[in-house]
């Protein structure tokens, strides 16, 4: 599912979200949840900015192999 | 020696003392244990004391050292662990009430390497709730308390173990540093903390915060004290070059650190710290880090999804029950796709790749451990450099770039505030490169008096 990054996600996909995982978020925890979620979504627009093409996504003891050959 | 003097004496001065009968484990215990009962009101290093059996230990200790068996440098030495260290027949709660009665049916890996070493295993510390964060509060067991000024925080999430070693409460506590764990209460309360390389000790045995960015290390009063602690659990003898000094030791400082908030104390106390190791022989450039602002968002991201699936069923049976914001951070891992998780994977490699050129032409680099020193208990903003700044994001702002890249860094006493608090140096190498980073921390260590200061506590 492609999701717009200027609004993450709408309130209505983050209860569905939620519903989806068994969590009932409710009342201003849920809004505090909405909040978080929609700030860790900028860590996520930042390292859109990387261009990963190409890259496989290495465990770091396979990052250290490859440096060491 | 008076009983006070004796908890403060490092691994590498007892065990002699012990090799050669001439302090008894049974001895040694007791002076620890008397010494948690009066310190432990004020500063609540422990969860789980476990005085019964430590005495036990310490007396087959003495027995079998007295009958010829003595078993090398750790035999007889009161030792702590950090409570997500599992222990066979002994409750191991995460710092959390919903874990207060869950008692693991074997010891973690590194537990075991100790005790056969013929550590005495004094209890298990305290930490910040399921090591979720960095300051060392904890509502459930109640906040760990620093002891330069038990107003303050020790930092965390191993908070009982650098509050423990730091206050003579132990000899070596051993603690975990996913995004700074072990180094940031480290620096607050004046200690050693070493982040060996990723994957280099094993977790086998430990309770998870992220599996990727999850590291296990020694906490000591001495650098020599962290190196033997290495000995023991890898069987690597990491004390051999201590004493090789630093002459020629290439010194890398990331531009893109001298840019990142500081405070004025700290950061004149690591320019001290830094002429000093130029004139134990050090050279000191300048090198270039451009990826470094995404180590946060990589670390974030990571750590999220996979605290969220390690935690999955706690937080389904009882999330409401944590404190919130940790439920906040944990329910916010479900909404992380797959697709994100795996863009944080490869822009980590991207990462890894950086940080490891960068290294090609230095040995070490150097940074302050955390850009302030130790502060209330409670706060969640501080002001550096006339900004008000997150507590979380500057105390993580040095340390959690080397959880992302897995490389050993360690922190090391470099100096005090006004305020009579600690301030930490971190010197980080590269991947398996412990002895290095040792040798560079032992070499300073050695230069200065600031290892040997004691909290009034």
């Amino acid at each position: 599912m492609m999701m717009s990054r200027e609004n993450y996600l709408t309130k209505e996909l983050f209860i569905q979200i939620a519903k989806n995982n068994g969590l009932t978020p409710e009342g201003p925890y849920a809004d505090k949840l909405y909040d978080y979620v929609n700030v860790v979504m900028s860590s996520v627009r930042a390292l859109e900015e990387l261009d990963v093409s190409g890259v496989e996504p290495l465990t770091l003891s396979a990052c250290f192999e490859e440096a060491a050959k | 020696m008076n009983k006070k003097e004796l908890c403060f004496q490092s691994a590498t001065e007892l065990g002699p003392l012990i090799q050669a009968k001439e302090i008894s484990p049974v001895e040694l215990t007791r002076a620890y244990l008397e010494r948690i009962e009066m310190v432990e009101p004020r500063l609540n290093s422990y969860i789980t004391l476990l005085s019964e059996e430590a005495m036990q230990g310490a007396r087959q200790a003495e027995k079998d050292i007295l009958a010829g068996g003595y078993r090398g440098p750790l035999h007889g030495i009161p030792i702590a662990l950090k409570d997500l260290y599992y222990t066979k027949g002994v409750r191991t709660t995460s710092g959390c009430k919903l874990l207060d009665s869950f008692v693991p049916s074997s010891d973690s890996t590194i537990g075991e390497r100790l005790n056969e070493a013929g550590a005495i295993l004094l209890g298990k510390l305290n930490m910040h709730q399921l090591a979720y964060g960095i300051t060392g509060e904890n509502p459930d067991y109640g906040d760990s308390h620093n002891p330069w000024n038990t107003d303050l925080i020790t930092g965390g999430s191993s908070g009982g173990s650098a509050s423990a070693v730091a206050s003579g409460e132990c000899v070596i506590a051993m603690g975990s540093d996913t995004g700074g764990s072990i180094r940031i209460p480290g620096s607050l309360c004046g200690i050693v903390g070493l982040k060996p390389t990723y994957g280099l000790l094993s977790g086998h045995g430990l309770a998870s915060l992220a599996w990727g960015q999850d590291h296990p290390g020694p906490m000591t009063r001495t650098v020599s004290d962290c190196a033997l602690a290495m000995n023991i659990i890898t069987g690597t003898d990491y004390a051999k070059t201590l004493n090789s000094g630093v002459k020629g030791l290439r010194i890398g400082i990331p531009q893109e650190f001298n840019k990142m908030a500081v405070d004025a104390e700290v950061k004149s106390a690591i320019a001290t710290a830094i002429d000093r190791l130029q004139a134990l022989g050090a050279t000191v450039t300048e090198v270039s880090w451009p990826l470094l602002a995404k180590a946060a968002p990589i670390a974030a991201i990571l750590q999220m999804s996979e605290t969220t699936a390690y935690h999955s069923d706690l937080i389904k049976t009882s999330g409401s029950k944590l404190e919130e914001s940790i439920r906040v951070s944990m329910e916010g891992g479900y909404f992380i796709s797959a697709h994100d998780y795996l863009l944080a994977q490869r822009a980590r490699v991207l990462y890894v790749r950086e940080s490891l050129k960068m290294m090609k032409g230095i040995d070490v680099l150097v940074s302050p451990a955390t850009p302030i020193t130790a502060i209330k208990i409670g706060l969640k903003q501080y002001e550096v450099d006339g900004k008000k700044k997150h507590v979380i994001s500057l105390l993580t702002q040095f340390v959690r770039p080397f959880n992302v890249n897995g490389f050993p860094a360690i922190t090391v006493p470099c100096g005090f505030s006004q305020a009579g608090l600690p301030i930490g140096l971190q010197i980080a190498g590269r991947p398996f490169a412990e002895e290095t980073v040792l040798r560079a921390a032992h070499a300073y260590e050695q230069s200065t008096d600031w290892h040997k200061r004691r909290p009034s506590v």
